[in-house]
């Protein structure tokens, strides 16, 4: 995709040309939802999200600033969409439009052997995710899956790049003192394990 | 270097954000502490956690469904906006109808009690007399309305004034911003 492409759809989907718009939904439906489903942890509820987004960004097209990267400004407001949807989770429950239109959903591992090898990884990287408070989880997703640079989050969230920089160190201080707990109790677990296995004999 | 500084020039160095003395004063930090030492293997743990990252691939027909989804609140509000067009226009119509006719009643019967056609003819000052007429004509409405404008006549057209600004604002809004009104309707 030309910039010099990318430039004239947004122009036309300004001005309310559907077309011109699905161009750019296609261009960023990944990014955007990947970012929906790394933040939700749930792919059904990332899905309406990320459609969700798209619709916003059409209707409020007037707060696209020219300068702007398209995509800093739509995966802003996939993150505060995907914060709203965190904060008001427990009132949230899923349509039965939803539930009937349920896709099947494809695993990102094609491979049976590897996705046998990597599930344990993949349950790990899904649970540190979680315990993450969601300013937290927004810059480790960005930084991690979306490769973006210190001043790209900033101007995503709104915050200012020192606030980004001491807000990913806290995060990986926060990963690390977990990762480190489960290493223990695992410790601790086979250690019983042991110990009760070595006092049956 | 301080441990304090060391952790935080870890997170740097992890996203290669550390200059070339940051990252050897780090470096030696390192080699005398073995605490932030222990920390730096736990960092580099993460990132190999995070090396695998992946991106799952869009559910099929994503973007058609955007589409249709924005194509349906587009047209469910245009009809919208349509039938609040006609609501207003209607009322606004039928309010100034009715407070005209009752203002200008007294008008009407001044005038014709006015020996306007008998002035035409005889003095032949017909065109002094349709001016004096016409000044005439319009004190009796500006005095008629000044004197009869009570809260409930100036409520009314403050409030037609209004709707008829509501509208051409959000007519200029949509046009602007194809439907201003939608934001807040996902919920
Ligand atoms: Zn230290």
């Amino acid at each position: 995709m030309s910039a010099e492409l990318e430039r004239q759809w947004i122009e036309s989907a300004a001005a309310g040309d559907e077309e011109a718009f699905a161009k750019l939904v296609e261009a960023y439906q990944m990014p955007v939802y990947n970012l929906a489903y790394r933040m939700l942890g749930n792919p059904l509820e990332a899905e309406d999200a990320a459609q969700e987004t798209f619709i916003r960004a059409f209707t409020r097209f007037n707060t696209y600033k020219p300068g702007l990267k398209f995509s800093s400004w739509i995966l802003s407001i996939a993150s505060h969409h995907c914060i709203d949807r965190l904060r008001r989770r427990r009132g949230v429950v899923l349509s039965m439009e939803d539930i009937m239109g349920q896709r099947w959903i494809p695993d990102d591992h094609p491979y049976p052997e590897e996705m046998a090898l990597k599930r344990e990884e993949r349950a790990l990287i899904a649970e540190t995710l979680e315990m993450l408070p969601t300013p937290y989880r927004l810059v480790i997703v960005l930084r991690y899956w979306h490769d973006a640079s210190y001043e790209e989050i900033a101007e995503i969230t709104k915050d200012s790049v020192s606030a980004i920089k001491s807000r990913l160190h806290r995060a990986r201080d926060m990963i690390a003192t977990h990762l480190q707990k489960r290493e223990q109790s695992a410790q601790v677990e086979r250690r019983l394990a042991e110990n009760a296995l070595s006092r049956s004999f | 270097m301080r441990c304090q500084e060391a952790s935080s020039a870890m997170s740097l160095k992890m996203d290669q954000r550390l200059s070339e003395s940051e990252e050897r004063e780090l470096t030696e930090h390192l080699a005398s502490c073995p605490a932030c030492a222990e920390e730096q293997a736990r960092y580099i743990g993460i990132e190999s956690l995070f090396a695998d990252a992946r991106w799952l691939p869009v559910p099929g027909g994503f973007s058609q469904h955007v589409m249709r989804r924005i194509h349906q609140r587009r047209t469910r509000l245009a009809v919208l906006r349509g039938f609040l067009a006609v609501v207003i226009f209607g009322l606004v119509a039928v309010g100034t109808l009715a407070l005209l006719t009752s203002l200008l009643n007294p008008v009407f019967q001044q005038l014709v009690r006015y020996p306007f056609f008998a002035w035409l003819v005889t003095t032949g000052e017909g065109i002094a007399a349709v001016l004096r007429t016409v000044v005439y004509a319009l004190r009796l409405v500006l005095s008629t309305v000044l004197n009869s404008l009570t809260p409930y006549v100036v409520g009314y057209l403050a409030l037609a004034a209004l709707l008829l600004l509501a509208w051409t604002r959000t007519v200029v809004l949509s046009r602007r911003s194809s439907g201003m009104i939608l934001q807040n309707n996902s919920r």
